[in-house]
Parts: C-alpha cells; sequence; structure tokens
C-alpha cells in the first residue's frame, strides 16, 4: 500500500468511515501483533494489549501524517503499548528458565522446535529482568533484526540511544547466560545487531 | 547445542481470537471511549473560543428537533435483521438455534457459535465452535456468502451446506449447490451430496 493510500484510508477511519476503520484493523492487526509478540515473546495477555494498541491507533489517527508507513506508525504506537505493559507487570516471583520442557518425542524436528521453544522461552525470561527500554531495543533489533534506525523510529529514541540500550542489554544478558549454556548458545546464535 | 535454532517463530493468534479482539476494540469504541473523529472534534471545540457557546445551544436544539422531526415524517427502510454493521454473536447453548441473515438462514447445532459481519457487501460468518447448517439463497450478481472455519474458508452463492469445526478441523457437507473451499493455498469445489474434510485434505498435501 503506497503512502498515499495510507494517508487515505487513515483520513476516512479518522472521520469515523466505519467500513474504512475495519479495514485499517485487517492491514493493520497482523503488524500490531508481530511487534508485541516480538517484545513480550508469548502471547499470554496480548488480546488485550492488542486491543489497546488498536483504541490508541483510532485516538491517535488524526495526527498521522503519511510521514511513514501505517504499519510502522502503527507498530510505534505498538511498541509503547508494550512499554507501558511491561512497566506495570511486577517482576516474576520464579525463574522461568529453571522451569524445563520435557522432550519425549523422537521425531528430530520436533525435538528442534521444543528446544527453540526452550531456548526462546530462557531469553524472554532473562529479558524480563532488564530494563524494560533496553529489552525493547534488544528485542527489536537482534530478536526481530530491524535496524538500528528502524528501531529508532519505532521507540521515539534517538539512534544513539538504541545503540547504548542494546549495548546493554546484550551485555546483562551474557552476564545472565554465564550459568546457562543454553541460554549463552541461543545468544551466540543472534550475532546481528550488535551496537 | 550445535544446530542453529534460529528466530522464535511469532506464534499465530487463531481465528477465534482475532474475532473476539475485533468485536471488543470495535464495541469499546461505540461505548464512548474517545474515537478520533470525536478526540478532533473536541479539540476543535477547545480551540474554539466560549463567546459562541451562547448561540451554539439553541443551534444544536434547533438541529436536534429538525433531526427528531424529519425522522419521524420520513421513517429510515428498517432491513429485516439487525441493520448494525457490528459483528453479531450467536451462541446456541443446549438445544439448536435458528438465525436469518438477509437471506441466508442458519441453523446452529446446540453448543455452537457463530459471529456473523455483514460490515460490506461480503457477507462473512465465522463458526467459532461447533456446527452449523447454512442456506444460502441464490446470490445473483452479489458477492458470494462466506463461511470461514480454521484455516478454511467456504464461499457460495447459492446452496445448503453444514461446516462442523472441531479446534483448527472442519468438515464441510454440500447437501444443494456447490461450494468453493479456499484451504492453505488451495482451492476445492465441492458439488451436492458430497464432503470435504480438512483433516483429509492436510494429509493429502
Amino acid at each position: 500500500m503506497s503512502r498515499g493510500q495510507d494517508l487515505a484510508l487513515a483520513q476516512r477511519a479518522a472521520e469515523g468511515d466505519r467500513a474504512a476503520q475495519r479495514e485499517l484493523f485487517h492491514n493493520l492487526k497482523n503488524p500490531v501483533h508481530h511487534t508485541l509478540f516480538r517484545i513480550l515473546g508469548a502471547n499470554r495477555d496480548i488480546e488485550d494489549l492488542i486491543q489497546d494498541a488498536f483504541l490508541e491507533i483510532f485516538r491517535a489517527l488524526p495526527s498521522f501524517r503519511g510521514d511513514s508507513s501505517l504499519a510502522r506508525w502503527a507498530q510505534t504506537i505498538a511498541t509503547r503499548t508494550a512499554y507501558l505493559a511491561i512497566e506495570r507487570r511486577k517482576p516474576p516471583a520464579v525463574d522461568l528458565d529453571l522451569v524445563e520442557d520435557e522432550i519425549v518425542d523422537r521425531d528430530p524436528d520436533a525435538h528442534r522446535v521444543a528446544q527453540a521453544r526452550q531456548a526462546a522461552r530462557r531469553l524472554y525470561a532473562a529479558l524480563d529482568r532488564i530494563d524494560a527500554k533496553q529489552r525493547i531495543a534488544f528485542a527489536l533489533a537482534v530478536i526481530d533484526g530491524l535496524s538500528l534506525a528502524e528501531v529508532a523510529q519505532m521507540t521515539e529514541a534517538s539512534l544513539v540511544a538504541v545503540k547504548t540500550r542494546v549495548w546493554r542489554a546484550r551485555r546483562d544478558l551474557m552476564k545472565r547466560a554465564q550459568k546457562d549454556p543454553v541460554l549463552a548458545s541461543y545468544l551466540a546464535e543472534f550475532g546481528g545487531g550488535e551496537a | 547445542m550445535t544446530e542453529q535454532l534460529g528466530r522464535p517463530p511469532v506464534e499465530k493468534l487463531s481465528d477465534v481470537a482475532w474475532a473476539r479482539v475485533e468485536r471488543n476494540v470495535f464495541s469499546r469504541m461505540a461505548e464512548g471511549t474517545v474515537t478520533s473523529a470525536a478526540a478532533s472534534r473536541d479539540v476543535r471545540r477547545e480551540r474554539g473560543t466560549n463567546k459562541w457557546l451562547w448561540l451554539a445551544v439553541p443551534a444544536a436544539a434547533a438541529a436536534a428537533f429538525a433531526l427528531a422531526f424529519f425522522s419521524i415524517k420520513t421513517p429510515a427502510p428498517q432491513p429485516a435483521t439487525s441493520g448494525s454493521d457490528e459483528p453479531s454473536r450467536i451462541v446456541a447453548t443446549d438445544s439448536p438455534t435458528r438465525v436469518s441473515f438477509g437471506d441466508a438462514h442458519i441453523t446452529l447445532d446446540a453448543n455452537s457459535a457463530v459471529v456473523m459481519d455483514q460490515n460490506t457487501a461480503k457477507p462473512t460468518a465465522l463458526l467459532e465452535n461447533g456446527a452449523a447448517v447454512f442456506a444460502v439463497a441464490p446470490r445473483g450478481d452479489r458477492a458470494p456468502f462466506t463461511v470461514l472455519a480454521g484455516d478454511a474458508a467456504i464461499r457460495t452463492t447459492n446452496g445448503q451446506f453444514r461446516v462442523a469445526r472441531e479446534g483448527e478441523h472442519a468438515t464441510v457437507s454440500v447437501d444443494t449447490g456447490s461450494v468453493d473451499i479456499r484451504f492453505r493455498g488451495h482451492e476445492i469445489h465441492v458439488g451436492s451430496k458430497h464432503t470435504w474434510s480438512s483433516e483429509e485434505a492436510q494429509q493429502a498435501h
């Protein structure tokens, strides 16, 4: 969808055109969900957060100027929604990385999927314990593979701030991974996004 | 761990979850959570000066009176069924339920639920769970009637068929007419007295 089409759709939706609002919802639901999932690491509570993000998107539509794509603009709002959710959360009482999946399936694919799931769970459990802004920068730049400039745009921060956050997040995670070879090995996969 | 595990996959939300999210977003907007249009009206109002308030109140009253007067004089034609463009959710509890949407008639089995969206010219029913019989009158040039069940989209312009859903699996039995099913990039035509199942289709692919 071109910027012009984005802008026209946003304007119609902002004026209360219900069909345009529905179209906008369907166009943006996947990018919004993708961003929230990448930052939070699971679909737990995500339905409520998607709703919050969309209400904010509809509220903010009159301010959309078409400087970026509508999807990227919506992802910026989703990132803000995720940030507020992380800030509201209490720190986990139990280290989720201590809870392991029992891998009983002999199928190598199933085994690999279970291993990946376990590694991702450990990664996000470690992310739960670091600063929210660092977590978001790391999740978007390193796990999702976005450029630092894109992350800067989505987090409404400077490029330098994003670089610093990613670097600090990586340092904290590596420290935690010293006692966790699964996490250490998984982190080593994410060589990209080095600040 | 020697092999690369790759990025953690983004786990998809089910159709049912998306339908719930959509319904909640639009109902929360309708409930009076400030919509963007209302918000921009508020901003414009705040920017205005209060000196016009004494004119605005009687003008609004006159407008309301005129609106009420013309509403009484020229009543809008009422659709046969719900005219709202909000999706409607119909749930059958311990006995079957019949419901009509325009010229499509749906008989829901007990313990089944369907979400109907007639917002656009493309009426769509999402079978959340259970089973239902859909009887669709000839639609002529109008868009087909679509039923979503799991990953299957069942379209017809004329026919009666039953769709049963169990988790993400769907079974379609066509009684009269025919349907076109889109399932994971494949198009399948199912004629009268034939049955299609997503489980078998999955195994075949």
